[in-house]
């Protein structure tokens, strides 16, 4: 049971010949323009997945990820090569495909149902739970088109979760609705895998899928880059899109003299007090990547220059995305005539916090504790963690509490 | 528990009977689309479906005006209102189809992308909605019939069977013009334009004898003069009209079958084709 496959892919390759659509002729598309310019979405795949396993396609944009589940779900063909699938498929290649808005909600639980292969009295033995996780009975007889977007897929969902595929192919599906939707999405995969589905989800938002896949396939101009444990594939994947947009995400973390003029805001008129970053710059020391990892320590600099005849304290914030604090360090600057060079390390240590986006804010505090300058929303920061965490229950912080369990 | 396999490969090799076989699983999915456009049409509105009956009176009334008590077209001892009801709503049909099916593809590049099904199904989908109106139309028909006193005749239980035939000439048309449509773009235009002058080659308002024996080919070859003119011989308890018109019917026929055989061969491909 245990090594039984689902899907045998080899040799799958997909050829599109692009069209010049501003001259395509009357009788163009007749003629199988074999000469023209082609190009492969995919080139030369071969995968076996094995049944129950949880599949992640990932690669930047164009690398043949859609493709790639088209072809496994019978809409166009491939051009050479041949997929084997083992099972029952249900492709979700769109959230809702299918339905019809001018029927009810009852009648495209049939027609989606059918559509995904089901017999009529297979539906009618689900219908209940479907209507239940749908969780609007009064809505069930009124017309699709009348739903809200949430309806509409929450209702694609539940029927998606109880036609009992063996196979199932995600498209995309997480990068619509809202956060909560999404969570949503995901927790109903969750399900799907636990039952012992074998599930194909393609992302362009790794992060979100990483926790429920077993195996990470990572494309990249149609062609296979590298098949396996996430966390693996995942480097890779980091390496493969810096190398697109090295630029922007040093600008994001490495803020120049000129960046932070912009965010500067001056709170009291002082004259006697001049302070400006200089350079501020939010990075993990040993990692080649580009990206900040909360396993390992994560470095902040702040360079900056100031006068002052008063000590001041700089601050630095640390907020979740909801502008909740969760951490402030005071540091204390001594006084200065004449404007002072200085520079500041802080380095927080590996594990510290979770994988989530952090805000980092500096202000710079009087000794009558207001606020002299400001830096709201200076760094915008994704940490992450390429560790399986548990979902939602991580929170920010690991605090260092000592447990101990007693045998009574 | 055995498990289905299926190899996916460049080229289907579904065997003809598989195919049908998949065509016909698939009909719910035909009925619903149809359904739906059936509800878009006429559920909107309560004129909706008086609007169409209205249009279809109003030609009647134009033909009326014009063939009937200015021109005076022998139509031997029928009414000509009666007389030109059936023309009017065969070819009503048949230019719904083709009118309609030439989007029926194109119109659906987002299932088409997003969904397997047999992709002949979103064709036909389109005969329902035209036999719907149909049916409105043949309902005005009797009602004109019995205001002009015509006699009913015995041969009316052959009805179902011009039925049939005008299903399937329909369908043909309609499944040829779908297949056009992915080649040619502007087709929707080019089709307006040669059913406003086919329908001056075919009897619709007129009967076919009155035309020369040298230019009776022009309607043998026309599928749609014979479903008409069958259609009036049984509805009048008239005379069978000449076999030459089984050319035409012979013509569909093979019409029908080779675009189920262009279907089952670019099926696959009609994704990357629009």
């Amino acid at each position: 049971m245990k090594n039984e496959k689902a899907i045998i892919i080899k040799g799958l390759s997909k050829e599109y010949f692009k069209k010049d659509s501003s001259r395509v002729g009357f009788f163009d598309k007749f003629k199988q323009n074999k000469s023209g310019q082609s190009f492969f979405a995919l080139k030369d795949i071969n995968l076996e997945i094995n049944k129950g396993e949880v599949i992640g396609i990932i690669g930047p944009n164009g690398a043949g990820k859609s493709t790639l589940l088209k072809i496994l779900a019978e809409v166009t063909p491939p051009t050479s090569g041949s997929v084997e699938i083992f099972g029952k498929v249900a492709s979700i290649l769109e959230i809702g495909i299918g339905f019809q808005p001018e029927l009810s909600g009852y009648e495209n639980i049939f027609l989606s149902g059918k559509l995904y292969g089901l017999t009529k009295k297979q539906i009618l033995a689900k219908l209940d739970k479907i209507i239940e996780m749908f969780g609007f009975p009064d809505f069930i007889n009124s017309e699709v088109k009348h739903y809200s977007s949430g309806m509409y897929m929450r209702l694609a969902f539940s029927i998606i979760i109880n036609i009992e595929a063996d196979i199932y192919l995600f498209d995309e599906v997480l990068s619509v609705g809202d956060a909560e939707f999404q969570e949503r999405a995901i927790d109903e995969i969750e399900k799907l895998k636990h039952v012992g589905s074998t599930i194909f989800i393609v992302t362009h938002t790794p992060i979100t899928i990483l926790r429920i896949c077993d195996k990470i396939l990572l494309l990249n101009k149609g062609t296979q880059i590298s098949y396996s444990i996430p966390n693996k594939v995942l480097i890779e994947y980091k390496k493969l899109v810096s190398q697109f947009n090295t630029k922007t995400v040093e600008s994001e973390y490495d803020l120049n003299e000129e960046n932070l003029r912009f965010k500067k805001n001056i709170f009291s008129n002082n004259e006697d007090f001049i302070f400006d970053l200089t350079r501020v710059k939010l990075y993990n020391i040993k990692s080649i990547v580009k990206e900040l990892s909360c396993n390992e320590d994560i470095t902040l600099d702040i360079n900056f220059q100031y006068k002052s005849i008063q000590n001041v304290k700089l601050v630095v914030l640390i907020k979740n995305k909801f502008d909740n604090v969760l951490v402030s360090y005071p540091i204390d600057i001594e006084s200065s005539d004449s404007i002072a060079y200085r520079k500041l390390q802080i380095i927080i240590t590996s594990n510290t916090f979770n994988e989530a986006e952090y805000i980092i804010d500096i202000l710079v505090i009087n000794v009558n504790n207001t606020i002299e300058v400001g830096y709201q929303n200076l760094i915008n920061a994704e940490f992450f963690s390429p560790f399986k965490e548990i979902k939602n229950l991580s929170g920010y912080i690991n605090l260092p509490l000592k447990v101990d369990i007693k045998y009574l | 528990m055995s498990v289905e396999k299926k190899t996916i490969l460049p080229k289907s090799n579904i065997s003809l009977g598989n195919y049908l076989r998949l065509i016909w699983d698939y009909r719910f999915f035909s009925h619903s689309l149809a359904v739906g456009e059936i509800k878009n049409k006429y559920a909107r509105n309560i004129t909706g479906i008086f609007l169409s009956v209205i249009q279809t009176l109003i030609g009647l009334a134009v033909y009326w005006l014009i063939f009937g008590i200015a021109i005076k077209i022998d139509t031997g001892n029928i009414p000509y209102p009666v007389f030109a009801m059936p023309g009017i709503i065969v070819w009503q049909f048949f230019s719904y189809l083709v009118g309609n099916s030439s989007g029926a593809l194109t119109n659906s590049e987002h299932l088409i992308n997003k969904l397997y099904f047999p992709r002949i199904n979103l064709t036909l989908a389109k005969v329902l909605p035209g036999l719907i109106d149909f049916g409105s139309g043949f309902i005005v028909f009797i009602a004109i019939f019995l205001i002009f006193g015509v006699s009913l005749s015995i041969s009316w239980l052959a009805i179902p069977l011009v039925v049939v035939v005008l299903i399937i000439c329909g369908f043909a048309l309609g499944l040829w013009t779908s297949i056009l449509s992915l080649y040619i773009r502007d087709l929707s235009q080019i089709i307006i334009q040669i059913t406003n002058f086919l329908i001056f080659v075919t009897p619709v308002f007129y009967p076919g004898t009155i035309v020369p024996e040298n230019f009776k080919f022009i309607l043998y070859l026309n599928p749609v003069a014979g479903v008409i003119e069958y259609f009036r011989a049984i509805l009048f308890g008239s005379n069978l009209p000449e076999t030459g018109y089984f050319i035409g019917f012979g013509i569909i026929l093979i019409m029908f079958i080779s675009a189920i055989m262009v279907y089952k061969r670019i099926e696959k491909q009609i994704t990357d084709l629009l």
